[in-house]
């Protein structure tokens, strides 16, 4: 008698739980079945040199987004300060990951400097460089004819010796979509990436003696 | 035949009779036949008015003589020129003054004389008077007769400066000054209620201090007590705890020697780590405070993401209609 009660308590609770998670079906999605994504990622074309040990060594920080342009879509910017992402595009991974992998890159190519990251916590520095993206959007126009991206990257240079603050400038570039497909646009935020890229580079270059002084 | 013995006797009895009537006269009037004067002369500045002849003349108070004339002086109209005749042993002597002054209210005149030092010669008459002549001065009802009309003016104008003084506007400001003053001193009177209030409340103060000060030496008392009887064992406790600090800052500095390039290295490397990881655990504490926040406000569009109108590159539009 005992164990055709204990039997039926074991039916009772495996049909419970059936239940709870059958309803919760409704609130989990698990995706559709529309067309993937094209994926696309943000890659500095210079081949990065190697660090040597005649710079200074400079830690960059992760980039700090601005509010709603962090995460795997590319943001849109309409009309009247409306924000939304373009349909059938993603990045390879969170845009702020790409944007450190892309100015670890460039600043590896452009300058002398020993460049650290994430992966380099233990390592001592000179210089710490923190970095702002305020924009990274795409702007289409109504027939398509003057399609743009625009950036804006603040970057902060501190040695870390005092905590002095060298610079802090900010760069901003708006280039023209040429042409209507997803790879136009991305090669468009590529190219303005690209020429910020060699003017921070610069920038650095000639500052990065105040690292070490 | 007529008695001859009877007129002998009532013509010696008139006769007697007479006799004894003419000096009751000489004693009812007092005549001195054998009192001898001698005239002065006073001249006195200004008016002489309630003097008369016969007036009396007093020497220290006492009569000696009386007026016996009063002119306008020979020479000089404006002085008075009065003669005295005084009995010969007055000490009418240099330095001797004679003064008008009145009876009373009355108005009666009379001369005072005051005499000079004793030693002084008799006055005499010289060359340009006939007779003596007294020194006079003013006395001060003379001097308060002569300048009383002045007086009266002055007090006239004096009425009417204080008539203007009077006035109503000055009355009414008088008024209220000593409306103020009332109000003032019945502030000051409450102000001294509250200087009894605050003196009282020192004087409490006072002797809580009092009642404090005799703790305190209590206390001193007690701690000098104290340090007497524990301070041995209190400096041996102390002492020996010094010398536990002393070998565990020993073993502290061998450590430290020790392991001084890892000391080092810390210092140089990992310090500037913690820094660097401080400032990532505050960007990861941002987004974890948004994500917390996404969440209270809408749990599902957090998890699950938010509904949103993407925009289609090929129709250049979103997909609910709008650019």
């Amino acid at each position: 008698m005992m164990h055709k009660l204990l039997k039926t308590a074991k039916l009772g609770t495996a049909l419970g739980l059936m239940a709870v998670v059958g309803g919760c079906g409704p609130l989990i999605s698990f995706g559709d079945d529309g067309p993937a994504d094209e994926v696309y990622t943000l890659e500095y074309p210079k081949i990065a040199s190697s660090n040597t040990n005649d710079g200074a060594t400079m830690y960059v920080s992760h980039p700090v987004m601005s509010s709603g342009i962090d995460g795997t879509e590319v943001v849109v910017a309409l009309d009247n300060n409306k924000r939304t992402v373009l349909k059938g595009v993603s990045w390879a991974g969170h845009l702020s990951d790409l944007m450190q992998d892309y100015l670890v890159h460039s600043l590896r190519a452009e300058t002398v400097a020993n460049i650290v990251s994430d992966k380099g916590l233990d390592v001592r520095v000179n210089c710490r460089m923190d970095v702002k993206v305020w924009k990274m959007e795409f702007a289409p126009s109504a027939d398509g004819s003057s399609d743009m991206v625009n950036i804006e990257i603040e970057l902060s240079l501190i040695r870390l010796q005092d905590a002095y603050l060298v610079g802090h400038p900010v760069y901003t570039r708006t280039e023209n979509v040429v042409g209507g497909s997803h790879d136009d646009i991305v090669a468009a935020f590529n190219g303005a990436l690209n020429d910020i890229a060699r003017e921070h580079g610069a920038w650095v270059s000639s500052n990065l003696q105040a690292c070490t002084s | 035949m007529e008695t001859r013995a009877s007129h002998i006797i009532v013509g010696g009895f008139v006769l007697t009779f007479l006799a004894g009537l003419v000096a009751f006269a000489i004693w009812i009037a007092k005549v001195d036949l054998d009192a001898e004067y001698v005239d002065y002369e006073i001249y006195f500045e200004g008016t002489v008015s309630g003097l008369y002849k016969r007036s009396i003349v007093y020497y220290s108070g006492i009569p000696v003589g009386d007026v016996r004339d009063i002119t306008l002086a020979p020479n000089d109209p404006q002085k008075v020129l009065v003669v005295v005749r005084l009995k010969s042993d007055v000490p009418v002597n240099e330095g001797s003054v004679a003064k008008l002054e009145f009876q009373g209210l009355t108005g009666v005149a009379y001369i005072e004389l005051h005499g000079g030092p004793p030693e002084a010669p008799q006055i005499v008459a010289d060359g340009a008077f006939s007779r003596p002549v007294i020194p006079s001065e003013a006395s001060a009802f003379q001097a308060l007769y002569e300048n009383a009309p002045n007086l009266i003016n002055e007090a006239i104008a004096a009425v009417v400066q204080v008539k203007k003084l009077m006035s109503d506007e000055n009355i009414a400001s008088v008024s209220s000054t000593l409306r103020n003053a009332d109000q003032l001193t019945g502030n000051i009177a409450r102000g001294t209620q509250d200087l009894d209030q605050i003196v009282a409340e020192v004087r409490t103060v006072l002797a809580n201090a009092n009642t404090a000060v005799l703790n305190v030496s209590a206390l001193a008392a007690s701690g000098d007590e104290l340090i007497k009887e524990d301070a041995k064992l209190m400096i041996a406790e102390a002492t020996a705890t010094l010398k536990t600090a002393n070998m565990t800052l020993a073993r502290i500095d061998a450590l430290v020697a020790a392991n001084q390039e890892n000391v080092t290295q810390f210092i140089g490397n990992s310090l500037p780590e913690v820094t660097r990881m401080i400032v990532d655990l505050r960007t990861t504490a941002q987004s974890l405070s948004r994500l917390m926040s996404r969440i209270e406000q809408n749990p599902a569009g957090a998890i699950f993401g938010k509904k949103e109108a993407k925009y289609d590159l090929e129709t250049r539009k979103t997909e609910d209609g709008t650019k």
